[in-house]
């Protein structure tokens, strides 16, 4: 007997998410192709559904990475320190962004903390890109000849000194980004296209299970 | 079903011919395979479908009397069996511990033991029987009626014969190659054939002449004899030394391989100057005070389709502006903000203002609040700002879908309202999101200023016109100052041109600078 009811649970497992992802994911298909008012009311309030989950997950996540990191804390594991800082600031921002995200305190951490340590990180690129320049471009053969050249064009055509030089580097460059480039770009967005496409078949069809907690792809 | 006796193809009942070959197919002559059914024609000795034999074999029993088997008595079991015809039943091993003693037991039991139903069959080979048993014995040579063949089959018997004939006929007309191919028997060379031994084993066997394999492989190289050699007395000592140094475990050695000082110093060394040479190209021209930008900055094409998409809106217009950036791309998307944002007040519409990014929210407060003070903007009468959205992809349709019905804005009554999308992405997938959840599905007009990076990824929408899915696009700081030049209203993306001309024109040198070192270098020989 408890044979058979855990193969029906694990049936149920199975095939409830199945079912309903398949049913959601045909409705809202019909939703984005064709102007129904019932079926365009059905996939706004899964839409809305939607922004509701999304947003229990992120508190999720936060839960998440206060256990690991407790229980971190909690093994005295390599990092562990790490893992106290990382809790209390985690709390602070917290506690200080319940009255709202506009508080003062969250406004002093975001100036003072998040803003500028953000934006020194993304500005030692300039520093790294001048020595990546200086030590990878090397004219090893006629691939490599091409690819300098277009670095250079570009380089000099994005600003007003390319202009200065030659009336050529502009449109050089124009020609750079909306001629090979773009070509290269769409060919990479169509195949991801397809594969997106290829996916939501499968998904659709219950080939692919991406939810259930049973690793994602069935069979 | 008829299957076909040269390609063996099913045909449907009734068929004169094979539908797959052509040949046609045999209904009435033919033999039928006591095996399996299958219709076969006449002539052949077996079933053209399961092989099974069509034609009963011809037996000649033997002249010669058979020999009695001559039993052995290896066992008591066997004796018991044979010699008693008392068959024991399992009940009755039950005393006798095994078989032999049950065997001995019912070796010393008298005849009067013997069960009745046993005693009728031993009455059975009686004069009756002895006379059948006469009438059914065979004269030597002689069939038995089951094994008679019938005269239908007379015919056919004598065309598989004739058949069995040609093939021994045709068999000399086999090809020589074919022929070397046929195993020979053991030891014995047929003339003509390749001297040598015939393979014993594996795909050549019985085939001669082949190279033999295993006298390279597998034949130990004989030991030669080896010259007298006589070492000094010196060499054994060096020996002795040799076997005691390789002896010895390993120990760590107390030299450490260094890397070579002066290229280390110089690797450094030269890191330093370039991280300096760029700090200089960005400092220098802020400190001072540089605007040559201002009057020699090229306007591109995106850039301009972006100013007159925004031109071309009527006042009192609303348009739906997302902040989707964070720190890290700051430096080039506030101009960029503020650029557009600026232009937009100018041209009196309202703004709803929303954000993908928790930080773009924060970001986006800032640049409205100054800019709206600076045009005399009112908070919910001119501008609105949503903050952060989530949902990823859900959050762009919800908010489309979300106008005029949950009241939380009187701007407009729905997605349709909304005069124009503006896009503000420090990544692509920004831009991705908002074309198709909201440009696509309800038809708005977009445009869009992405970060340096995200360009080459959001350059295909801007130029598939055809959909009309991107009308502008502007990249990095350098489409604010573009946009700002169009604008004509200098501000900080343009007072940055001079000191992002001098760092790009150090790149550039540097890597000249880099090849002019390789390619010294290698003329050096490194």
């Amino acid at each position: 007997m408890r044979r058979i009811v855990n193969a029906v649970a694990l049936g149920m497992k199975r095939s409830v998410p199945m079912a309903i992802a398949m049913a959601i994911g045909s409705l809202m298909l019909v939703d984005f192709f064709f102007d129904e008012p019932h079926i365009n009311a059905l996939g706004s309030f899964f839409v809305e559904s939607a922004v509701i989950v999304v947003a229990f997950a992120l508190l999720l996540g936060l839960l998440n990475v206060l256990i690991v990191h407790g229980r971190k804390i909690a093994r005295r594991e390599e990092g562990w320190l790490y893992s106290i800082c990382l809790v209390i600031i985690a709390l602070v921002v917290l506690v200080g962004g319940i009255p709202g995200p506009e508080t003062s305190t969250v406004k002093w951490i975001f100036d003072n903390v998040q803003f500028p340590l953000q934006a020194a990180t993304f500005s030692l690129l300039a520093f790294y890109v001048a020595t990546a320049a200086y030590r990878g471009f090397r004219l090893r053969s006629l691939e490599s000849l091409a690819f300098i050249a277009a670095v250079i064009v570009v380089l000099l055509g994005q600003v007003p000194a390319g202009r200065y030089l030659s009336e050529f580097v502009p449109a050089a460059k124009e020609w750079i980004l909306d001629v090979p480039s773009t070509a290269g770009v769409r060919g990479i967005i169509i195949g991801v296209t397809l594969g997106t496409i290829a996916t939501g078949v499968r998904v659709l069809m219950g080939i692919d299970r991406p939810y259930g907690g049973e690793g994602g792809s069935s069979q | 079903m008829i299957n076909c006796p040269h390609c063996g193809a099913s045909n449907k009942d009734g068929s004169k011919f094979c539908g797959d070959c052509g040949q046609p197919l045999i209904t009435r002559n033919g033999v039928t395979c006591p095996m399996c059914d299958n219709l076969n024609p006449p002539g052949v000795t077996a079933c053209t479908q399961c092989g099974a034999r069509l034609i009963p074999v011809s037996v000649t029993p033997s002249e010669e009397p058979l020999e009695p088997l001559e039993m052995e008595e290896e066992g008591a079991v066997v004796k018991g069996v044979e010699g008693d015809d008392t068959v024991p039943e399992p009940d009755d091993l039950g005393e006798a511990e095994s078989l032999e003693e049950f065997a001995k037991v019912s070796e010393a039991e008298p005849e009067d033991a013997m069960p009745p139903w046993l005693e009728k069959l031993r009455e059975l080979p009686s004069e009756e029987a002895a006379s059948e048993e006469e009438a059914t014995r065979l004269a030597p040579g002689e069939l038995p009626d089951w094994l008679e063949i019938p005269p239908e089959f007379e015919e056919v018997l004598s065309e598989a014969g004739r058949a069995v004939e040609e093939e021994e006929v045709s068999r000399a007309e086999i090809p020589s190659w074919l022929e070397a191919l046929r195993p020979a028997e053991d030891g014995v060379a047929e003339p003509g054939e390749p001297a040598g031994p015939p393979e014993r084993t594996g795909l050549l066997k019985g085939i001669r002449g082949t190279l033999g394999i295993e006298p390279i492989l597998a034949i130990p190289p004989r030991a030669a004899s080896l010259p007298a050699f006589s070492a000094p007395p010196y060499a054994y000592e060096h020996a002795e030394v040799f076997d005691k140094v390789v002896r010895e475990p390993a120990r760590p050695s107390a030299e450490v391989v260094r890397p070579r000082r002066l290229e280390t110093l110089v690797a450094s060394t030269l890191r330093w100057i370039i991280y300096l040479i760029v700090a200089t190209a960005v400092v220098v021209p802020i400190l001072l005070g540089s605007n040559w930008a201002e009057a020699n900055m090229p306007v591109t094409a995106s850039t301009i389709a972006m100013y007159d998409a925004i031109e071309a809106l009527p006042a009192d217009s609303v348009v739906l502006v997302s902040h989707d950036y964070d720190p890290g791309v700051a430096g080039e998307m506030i101009p960029q903000a503020k650029a557009v944002v600026g232009h937009l007040m100018r041209r009196q519409v309202r703004l709803i203002n929303v954000s993908l990014t928790p930080e773009g929210a924060r970001l986006s407060r800032e640049v409205l609040d100054e800019l709206a003070e600076a045009h005399g903007y009112e908070y919910g009468d001119d501008y609105l700002s949503l903050g952060y959205v989530v949902g990823v992809e859900a959050g762009p349709r919800s908010i489309a879908e979300g106008f005029g019905g949950a009241g939380w804005t009187d701007f407009v009554d729905g997605i349709e309202d909304v005069a124009l999308i503006v896009e503000f992405a420090g990544a692509t997938e920004y831009v991705r999101l908002w074309l198709e959840q909201v440009q696509a599905p309800y038809g708005v007009p977009m445009v869009a200023g992405v970060s340096a990076t995200a360009d080459p990824f959001v350059r295909p929408y801007y130029r598939n016109q055809a959909q009309d899915q991107l009308l502008g696009l502007m990249t990095g700081l350098v489409g604010a100052a573009e946009y700002e030049r169009r604008a004509g209203h200098p501000g900080l993306a343009l007072a940055s041109m001079d000191s992002q001309s001098v760092v790009h024109i150090a790149i550039v040198l540097l890597v000249l600078v880099g090849n002019l070192a390789y390619f010294g270098g290698r003329l050096r020989g490194k």
